[in-house]
């Protein structure tokens, strides 16, 4: 320890590691609360979430049992429920069924031995498809162009910059269900009703707003000279942007691209106003799923888990990233 | 290596002159050092030599080719900035080769430069590391080395010692100047601090109020400034600048005492004053000789020592300071009245309305003698 922290205090002259052994016995204190406090809230947060992911896998039986059971025999029938179209089986034909020697994959085997044979796959496999294009597609274009435009932004001289920046922020002013009748109307008119296109182009439009202004401030931050360094070393402009100001803006970008899918996957209203079957997106079809005839809690509740993961891989991947872009400002350099 | 040229380059942001006409010849291997307070435009003259800011007239001229509209990564010149813009994505050795890898060359000859430059500032263990990872002074030398690694026609240097610290900076500043002396190439150095610009430049342009004052070597601009602006600027403490009243072959500064015109001046006070006249009086510390029979009298105000001599500031009259240099052997108490002399040839004279210096070479020294 002593060696290490002298060799880099010589060669750093600042930053020296803050020795965790000799701290005072009120900032042990203030550390001991902070610690519970983080649990008690990651508890409260992950509570809900895991009695989802726990109902998502008990039987009809353990759904519905008062006193609530938290330890259970993990059931499938809700998950291959989500993901497939199902027909009642008489007692003869299960039987019958299940004494051919036929072979068949492990999932139908399961819903026969529960009374059920699968007929194909449900409608929500291709929701989910849906989401995954929508949300990526619109994803991508909204940062791509916003980063192209905050930068345009932070370091060139636009007229009416500050009309502008307005401008674009007003688009987020009024909440979705407002200008949905309209843009029901328009969409009918041009055909982009229950289209891939419509809400891409609508949901990259609604997060460009948003990945202009957090993307300006990430630029705003980059100083200038990184790239008139790159200019007079005999580089283009464009050069410059790609090698030297991109890479240093890698962590606002993570945290842009989270936070405009998260917004993008998540999406209800327009979805559930601007599509009908085509291009239906995930959110809009979990709700349905209530209607059908008794409540199918297992089937919602993994409806609702698959739904989760595409967006906690993305976040848990840039993670990294993330937290230096969350701290954006707080770093110099 | 090359000769920069400005001919009548000027820089506006909306109304607000940056930079008023100016006309300024650098050498090949000249090291020049702009100078001037801030927002004297020393940095937008330096920043329009590279190309980083349009010129909003004039021409810019490198070994004679007209390079005023030329994209910066066109010029061949190199710039080291205030606080190095490091990249801080790529290693010390990533941050040399980057000026090497926009001209396309192969890898073994980026690595090769890379070694030599490395070598040269005795950087090689720190090509591993982050810039981060850095002190100042290795920073420093990094950016000089991305700087060197291509061999430019030219350097810029954008008070590039500015964020170090005192003792650093002493440092820095020997080693720019060998760097200089082995390389002989083009420098254009910009600072704030008058006595780095001493010490660095072959040549010195004072700047204030987006306009060259003079332009000089470092002792022209210290011994014989042209206008008032000039002679506090330069020195530490400036020169003492004292309003005095011409009568005849006599000076006379009110509550100080009076001193005959030095011979060489006679003629030109005549001239240019008249008989009878206001004029300012100036003297830098040294030239004043502490003796018994002096003609000027003040008392001390402060005294600092300053190791090999002290530094008294004297008052007089309506509170008046006046900055002598004094040997180190005499205690002069505060309050105490001093008498001194001036050294004739080191004093100068001033025009109290027009603020230029009076000259005895009959060409008029006002305007600043800008290409040598």
């Amino acid at each position: 320890m002593t060696t290490v922290e002298s060799k880099a205090g010589e060669r750093a002259g600042v930053a020296r590691p803050i020795r965790v052994d000799k701290l005072s016995t009120t900032t042990r204190v203030a550390n001991g609360v902070r610690v519970l406090v983080v649990v008690l809230y990651a508890l409260i947060a992950l509570i809900p979430i895991f009695w989802m992911a726990s109902t998502a896998f008990k039987s009809r039986a353990d759904v519905v049992h008062i006193p609530p059971r938290v330890f259970i025999k993990p059931n499938l029938e809700g998950v291959i429920s989500l993901l497939t179209d199902r027909a009642l089986l008489n007692a003869g034909r299960q039987k019958a069924l299940l004494a051919s020697t036929e072979e068949m994959p492990w999932y139908r085997r399961y819903m026969i031995e529960r009374g059920m044979d699968i007929t194909g796959v449900s409608p929500f496999v291709g929701r989910l498809k849906n989401s995954l294009i929508i949300a990526g597609v619109s994803t991508l274009a909204a940062v791509g162009l916003g980063t192209l435009a905050a930068y345009a932004f932070s370091r060139y001289r636009v007229p009416g910059k500050g009309d502008l920046l307005f401008f674009i922020l007003s688009t987020r002013m009024l909440p979705a269900v407002v200008v949905t009748i309209p843009i029901f109307l328009m969409y009918r008119q041009v055909h982009l009703h229950d289209t891939h296109i419509g809400l891409i182009l609508l949901y990259t439009v609604f997060n460009l707003s948003f990945s202009v202004w957090l993307m300006k401030g990430f630029f705003d931050e980059i100083p200038r000279e990184y790239e008139e360094a790159a200019l007079v070393d005999g580089y283009t402009r464009l050069q410059a942007f790609r090698k030297v100001v991109l890479p240093n803006a890698l962590s606002g970008i993570a945290a842009t691209t989270v936070f405009c899918l998260i917004f993008a996957w998540n999406e209800y209203a327009f979805s559930l106003m601007l599509t009908t079957e085509k291009a239906r997106t995930a959110p809009p079809s979990i709700v349905t799923m209530l209607g059908r005839g008794g409540i199918e809690w297992a089937t919602i509740a993994a409806g609702t888990l698959v739904f989760l993961i595409p967006v906690v891989v993305v976040t848990f991947v840039l993670r990294k990233n993330l937290l230096r872009g969350v701290t954006f400002g707080a770093i110099r350099q | 290596m090359a000769t920069i040229e400005l001919r009548q380059v000027e820089k506006r942001f909306g109304s607000l002159h940056a930079v008023k006409p100016m006309d300024l010849t650098i050498h090949d291997g000249e090291f020049v050092v702009l100078l001037g307070p801030s927002g004297c435009g020393k940095t937008t003259t330096l920043r329009m030599i590279a190309g980083l800011e349009t010129v909003t007239a004039g021409q810019i001229l490198l070994n004679g080719r007209d390079v005023t509209w030329e994209h910066p990564s066109q010029r061949d010149i190199a710039f080291v900035f205030q606080f190095f813009a490091l990249y801080p994505h790529m290693t010390v050795r990533q941050n040399i080769a980057f000026p090497l890898q926009a001209q396309h060359e192969s890898k073994a000859r980026v690595e090769a430069g890379v070694k030599e430059v490395a070598r040269f500032l005795q950087i090689e263990p720190l090509l591993r590391l982050r810039p981060r990872a850095l002190s100042l002074g290795d920073q420093q030398r990094v950016a000089l080395a991305r700087a060197l690694v291509r061999r430019p026609a030219a350097f810029l240097m954008d008070e590039p010692l500015g964020a170090l610290d005192a003792d650093m900076r002493e440092r820095m500043r020997a080693e720019i100047k060998r760097l200089h002396l082995e390389l002989q190439a083009t420098s254009v150095y910009v600072t704030h601090d008058q006595i780095e610009a001493m010490a660095m430049g072959d040549r010195v342009v004072v700047m204030s109020d987006a306009l060259v004052q003079q332009a000089g070597t470092p002792a022209q601009v210290y011994h014989n400034p042209v206008n008032l602006f000039v002679a506090r600027f330069i020195g530490s403490p400036g020169m003492n600048l004292l309003h005095g009243r011409c009568l005849g072959t006599i000076i006379d500064v009110a509550g100080l005492g009076s001193l005959p015109v030095p011979p060489a001046w006679q003629e030109t006070l005549g001239r240019q004053i008249g008989n009878e006249g206001d004029v300012i009086l100036g003297f830098r510390p040294e030239a004043a000789r502490l003796t018994e029979g002096g003609t000027l009298t003040a008392a001390v105000y402060a005294s600092d020592m300053q190791g090999g001599s002290a530094m008294l500031h004297l008052s007089y009259g309506d509170e008046t300071i006046v900055h002598v240099r004094a040997g180190r052997e005499v205690r002069h108490p505060i309050g105490s009245q001093v008498r001194f002399d001036l050294q004739p040839d080191m004093i100068r004279f001033f025009d109290p309305r027009s603020e230029t210096a009076l000259s005895t070479v009959d060409e008029a020294p006002a305007s600043p003698e800008v290409s040598e």
